[in-house]
């Protein structure tokens, strides 16, 4: 017995006798047989009926039967159609033909039932394993279409919670950010803490996709509900750097212990005096940042490495101080930005990077970023980064 | 195929024969790993001699290599060159992981 989804079969042959014959053996096995005596009554029949299994004749008077078969694989009926030829006679160079031209199977005159139904059944298995990948397929594409919604959700989201470009204290904060299509983990974040004191972040979490994309919220949420924390922290009496290197120590700490698989991520994060200028930079095994003062001909690549959070659960990190002065900048940026490949595989870099923006020192935050933007896009000849871009660049106005 | 292996005495000696240890082989990369390490030798050297570009996803691949020894097996890393030992270095790696220079190296250092 055929099975049940696949026992249409339609009967091409101008041949009354032999439509006949034909149609009485298959209903006899349990097929459901259709008839026409053309090649275009067939291919109007296949438009309208789900029939997957074909048995036609070769010669024909109109349409033949490698034309028939030709027609059927260059038109989508959105189907395998499976075809199996009727031949006067084996080792005919039309029989080739016809093989060529799309038919699956071939049985020669004088028919022989035994051979018809094996080869009937051969076509159904045939058919059969075709529906279940097709089935299969169906459920990926599906899936896919699933996943890519949740990336371009999850990119939604991520945009809405990034702080807008603004002026806090005497710092302006502006940035550039372009999250790739499957998502890198990058985010950033600033605000005030009491009244003199700003902090800043930049993260990028390893890996891609929605996990990424999850850690770097939750990582986002930590840090706004530490913020209080942070704050309680901070005490005239003890330096800005032992501040951070504990705030990050514990918070590193915690991370790993609660996080349940190889993720971790590189930061920078920033505690910045807004009286005195004076800034604690912790680097946690993300690229140094970049920093230019008002009148300076150079750039300073500053910090040189650092363990990220949540390798190891005791991180130990060491928090530079630097002074900032009037006008000074600091650029950070993620390495997406750095490893963007250009045609030939060579990477930006952050000499190239850091000389953009000693060469944009006289123009506007905005500028420079928008600068920077078309650089990498120019690099990248177009192309769509494979990583998330992130520059976040911040301007000293001084304290008063 | 990412790894080529070899047991040289109790030693599991591990060559990572790609270019780019990156996000799109680094599941693979952990499973050719362990299923190495399940076979026996006490001690582990994992050759990224020809290794280009290693990215974060990467790096958390070869930092999960430590967390599958459990801290019971010794784990020696060689062949870091080029941007993969800049990355171990911004990210302290050389300090958490025995680096060795050659495989050679890495052999005589765990014989002492």
């Amino acid at each position: 017995m055929p099975h049940s989804e696949i026992n249409k079969v339609l009967i091409v042959d101008d041949d009354p006798l032999m439509l006949t014959l034909l149609s009485k053996l298959l209903n006899a096995n349990g097929y459901e047989s259709y008839v026409v005596n053309n090649g275009q009554a067939a291919l109007d029949l296949l438009g309208q009926e789900d029939i997957r299994l074909i048995i036609t004749d070769l010669d024909m008077p109109g349409l033949n039967g490698e034309q028939l078969c030709k027609t059927i694989r260059a038109r989508n009926f959105g189907r395998y159609i499976y075809i199996i030829m009727i031949t006067g006679q084996t080792g005919d160079q039309s029989l080739v033909n016809a093989m060529q031209a799309g038919a699956d199977d071939y049985i020669s005159k004088p028919l022989n039932s035994v051979e018809l139904k094996a080869r009937l059944s051969a076509s159904v298995r045939v058919l059969e394993l075709e529906a279940s990948l097709e089935a299969r397929n169906h459920k990926l594409s599906a899936a896919l279409k699933e996943i890519t919604l949740a990336q371009e959700e999850a990119k939604l989201t991520l945009l809405k919670v990034l702080p807008e470009p603004q002026k806090i204290g005497g710092i302006y904060f502006n940035w550039l950010f372009e999250a790739c299509s499957f998502i890198g983990g990058d985010i950033f974040d600033y605000f005030l803490l009491g009244d003199n004191h700003v902090c800043f972040y930049l993260i990028d979490v390893s890996g891609h996709g929605v996990i990424a994309a999850m850690q770097a919220f939750t990582i986002h949420n930590d840090m706004l509900s530490s913020k209080a924390v942070l704050q309680s922290k901070i005490d005239e009496s003890r330096p800005l750097t032992a501040i951070l290197s504990e705030f990050v120590a514990d918070y590193s700490f915690r991370y790993f212990d609660k996080k349940r698989n190889d993720s971790y991520f590189t930061m920078i994060f920033g505690l910045f005096n807004l009286k005195s200028g004076e800034l604690a930079l912790l680097q946690a095994g993300h690229p140094p940042v970049i920093y230019l003062e008002q009148n300076s001909v150079n750039v300073q690549l500053i910090g040189d490495g650092g363990l990220p959070v949540g390798i190891i659960a005791h991180a130990k990190y060491d928090v530079k101080s630097i002074q900032m002065t009037e006008g000074a900048r600091l650029c950070l940026y993620s390495d997406g930005i750095t490893e963007s490949e250009n045609d030939s595989a060579e990477i930006f870099g952050q000499h190239r990077l850091a000389n953009l923006f000693l060469e944009q020192r006289g123009r506007n935050l905005k500028e420079v970023l928008l600068t920077i933007e078309s650089s990498l896009t120019q690099w990248r000849n177009g192309s769509l980064p494979n990583d998330d871009v992130t520059c976040l660049i911040l301007e000293y106005h001084g304290g008063s | 195929m990412i790894l080529e292996s070899e047991n040289i005495g109790d030693i599991a000696y591990i060559k990572v024969i790609i270019e780019r240890l990156d996000a799109a082989r680094c599941v693979s990369f952990k499973e050719e790993v362990k299923e190495v390490i399940s076979k026996g030798g006490h001690s582990i050297v994992l050759d990224f001699s020809q290794v280009k570009f290693m990215d974060s996803s990467g790096l958390g691949a070869v930092v999960s290599v430590l967390k599958m020894l459990t801290g019971e097996r010794e784990l020696i890393l060689c062949g870091i060159k080029g941007m993969v030992l800049d990355l171990f270095k911004l990210t302290r790696m050389d300090r958490v992981f025995i680096i060795a220079e050659t495989k050679e190296d890495s052999i005589q250092k765990l014989a002492h």
